[in-house]
């Protein structure tokens, strides 16, 4: 019975790692490893105002903080009926998008 | 490789990985880091890291399991110099607001019940200087370039890091945005470590404190600035606390005597 174990996986966001178990030619398991520690984004915004939840839930994440916050704006207009203009609307799916292309750009550096 | 060049490594613990991709999104300037310092370790950028004595190392992110202050103290151990680069790393970020012990314990049982983590035991979120001494902090939520390229420079020679020594109403006020105090809307400018360009002021949306506190911060003044502004103390509070982490316990724990 072979083991490969790889502790830190490289290049990837997070820590995370893999064990592959072979037996002779076959894979027998696929283990993977979460290391990243618990931050407990999930009760991050309970009892604080939506304007401290629009400025806290980007710092989720440093490089797709707009999803972060494009996702808070959509859960508190949803919970609230509110809905923006078209433009608005666009405004945002613009941004988006152009976090996206630099996020993805970035990991083929 | 020489010899004579500064072993350098960069290592992540809880966090977003933000300051590490930033230092690979300096594309620029990304073969002249790997050219002038020999890169020992670097999980984000290269599979092939050594762990073994080094000159300086960079640490992103908060002390978030017993595994990762296992990590940080053989750091410490293998590292001449240590520094803490952006906010969870030099504060603790998000996930260190939750000031007091018992209130982390609450909240990590309403967000993962009985679920036990297998392989190593969670810890409350800590900046690093929780459990290691630090040489130096470079703030940012993720670090600046400009910053993080001059201090860069600065320490594989051996020097110091020169950080910007204002709050961010300095780069407030070189764009000649209106200051939004003045406006009566809570703006924690005057207490936060400039290098963000104050990117929030210049679309009209009051600072809230990510980069973490400037050294020397006057929470005081500030406090009873917004307190003279008609906000309550609950408010300045968490709005003060939310990001700094523990850069702020002590000040908070202090005007204690000041609730309600």
């Amino acid at each position: 019975m072979k083991r490969i174990k790889i502790d830190h996986l490289a290049r990837v966001e997070g820590n995370g790692g893999v064990v592959v178990t072979i037996d002779g030619k076959a894979v027998i398991d696929v283990k993977f490893v979460i290391n990243e520690g618990p931050r407990l984004v999930e009760r991050l915004t309970l009892g604080k105002t939506p304007e401290e939840d629009v400025s806290i839930v980007p710092r989720i994440c440093a490089i797709c903080s707009i999803s972060h916050k494009y996702a808070a704006l959509r859960a508190m207009e949803n919970a609230l009926s509110v809905k923006v203009p078209p433009k608005v609307a666009l405004f945002r799916e613009l941004m988006h998008m152009g976090e996206m292309i630099e996020s993805h750009s970035l990991h083929l550096t | 490789m020489p010899k004579d060049k500064p072993k350098i490594g960069i290592f992540e613990l809880t966090g977003c990985a933000g300051d590490a991709l930033l230092i690979l999104d300096c594309e620029k300037e990304l073969k002249d880091i790997f050219h002038a310092a020999d890169i020992q370790s670097f999980v984000m950028a290269k599979s092939d890291n050594i762990d073994g004595k080094m000159d300086v190392a960079l640490v992103e992110g908060s002390v978030s399991t017993e595994k990762e202050k296992k990590e940080l103290l053989d750091i410490r151990k293998r590292a001449e110099v240590v520094v803490a680069i952006g906010t969870c790393a030099c504060f603790g970020g998000i996930q260190a607001a939750f000031l007091e012990g018992s209130e982390w314990e609450k909240n990590y049982k309403e967000v993962y019940g009985k679920t036990k983590m297998t392989h190593t035991k969670p810890l409350q979120s800590k900046p690093i200087n929780a459990h290691i001494k630090v040489d130096f902090y470079l703030p940012g939520c993720p670090i600046g370039k400009e910053q993080f390229l001059s201090t860069f420079n600065r320490i594989i020679r051996g020097n110091p890091p020169e950080l910007y020594r204002f709050p961010v109403c300095v780069e407030c006020k070189w764009n000649e945005n209106d200051c939004l105090l003045n406006k009566d809307i809570p703006c924690l400018g005057p207490v936060t470590a400039a290098g963000c360009g104050a990117i929030c002021i210049n679309h009209n949306l009051p600072c809230v404190g990510c980069w973490g506190p400037i050294p020397g911060a006057n929470f005081t003044s500030e406090y009873y600035l917004l307190k003279e502004k008609g906000f309550d103390d609950d408010f300045i509070r968490k709005r003060m606390g939310n990001f700094s982490g523990t850069g702020i316990a002590d000040f908070l724990g202090k005007i204690k005597g000041e609730k309600r």
